[in-house]
This record gives C-alpha cells, structure tokens and sequence, in this order.
C-alpha cells in the first residue's frame, strides 16, 4: 500500500473528471486499497468549500456532494490539523500539506497546483496526479 | 439518534475487520463501509456525467481551491 496526501485540488478534480484519468484512477485506488490516503479537516475544509462554488453545485446534488466528503472522511487515514507549519512554499496556504505529509509519513503530495510542483527540494516531493499514477502502477484509461 | 436494524454478516469477515480495525465497535465498522460505498458510488456517478478530460479537471480543481482561500482572506 502506498501511502499519499491527495490535495483538495485533486479531489475536487477527481469529482468531475472521466472514469479512467489519473485523479479518477487515484480514489479508485483508494478504493481496492492500493492507495491510502492521508488526509486532515482543514483539507476537507478546502474540498467542502470547493464544492460549493458555482460549478460544482452545478454538476453535483448536494446529497452526492455530502456523500462523496463523508465517504472519502471515512476511507482517508485522518491526521490532526497541523498545528504549526514551518513556512516553506511560496503560498503559504500551501503550507499545512507539507506539515501534514510529514507527519503521516506519506510518500508524496500529489497535486495538480504549481505552487508546490514547482518548489524544487521538497520533501515528500510534489508530484502530479499522472506522476503518481505511474509510481503506484496504475494503468491510464483510454483517452486519459 | 437513527433508528437502527440488525443485519447477519459473515462471522469470519466480521473478524477480519475487526483485526483490521479494533479501536472501532461492531456499528462503526458496518456503518463506514456503507457509507464509503455511498460516497465511492456518488463518485462515479459524477465521473461518467461530468467526464472531464485530465486537463480540464486539474485546472478545475486548483482553481476552485485558490478562489475558496481568495474568498476567505
């Protein structure tokens, strides 16, 4: 089992994205338990208020809304909100996923967000969803 | 406080997961399956509506994220 930080950004995508693309593939992974997922409040905060923008609410009743954040709550490995987290990236908002990663001991921070995949040095790493997806060994879906 | 029902469950699954699991009771353990099952099963169903391509659906993602932080600063 490998052990990963999904980031809001990545859950968010793997809401609305075709069965088969790496965001998609990585809570499928979730799922079987080839992934565990590490996860905290305050980024479920982020995915929760995510869904309420515009497009989300669009595209997913607030039941399913309310189901996907409460099944993902009870699959991820929870940690406490970071307490403190050591300035590191350059948006500091960013800042509590490298806390929190080191603190679950997870093997990477998978993300679709710049503002961590361009910090050269960082441990875990950033990586992108597709990067990810490769390392765990999942096969892309036609088209992803 | 939910009304609850009783339900037969295969004893030797009901081990497994409690080895799995042993700091959760009997309730807990049947109750976060279902609702995993729940959210996986919203999950997909949203997945084959929307359909979004990797591309469209990363971008979709950080900026959902970035504009939820800009509307709370």
């Amino acid at each position: 089992m490998t052990r990963l930080l999904l980031d809001a950004s990545v859950l968010l995508s793997a809401a609305v994205a075709r069965p088969g693309t790496p965001t998609a593939l990585l809570l499928d992974a979730v799922e079987d338990g080839t992934v565990e997922m590490v996860a905290c409040e305050r980024l479920f905060g982020e995915v929760s208020r995510g869904f309420e923008g515009s497009y989300f609410r669009d595209r997913l009743s607030a039941d399913d809304r309310e189901a996907v954040l409460t099944g993902l709550r009870r699959i991820a490995l929870m940690r406490a909100d970071p307490a403190s987290a050591p300035a590191v990236l350059r948006d500091p908002d960013d800042d509590y996923l490298v806390a929190l990663a080191i603190d679950a001991d997870a093997e990477a921070i998978v993300t679709g967000d710049h503002d961590l995949l361009d910090h050269t040095g960082l441990k875990p790493e950033a990586i992108t969803p597709r990067e990810a997806c490769r390392r765990v060994g999942l096969s892309l879906g036609e088209g992803a | 406080m939910a009304a609850t029902t009783s339900v037969e469950i295969d004893s030797e699954l009901l081990a497994r997961l409690r080895e799995r699991w042993p700091e959760k009771s009997d309730r807990q353990l049947i109750e976060d399956l279902v609702l995993i099952q729940l959210g996986f099963a919203a999950l997909l169903s949203s997945q084959q509506r929307n359909a979004l391509s990797e591309e469209e659906a990363v971008e979709l993602g950080v900026r959902a994220v970035h504009e939820t932080r800009g509307a709370r600063s």
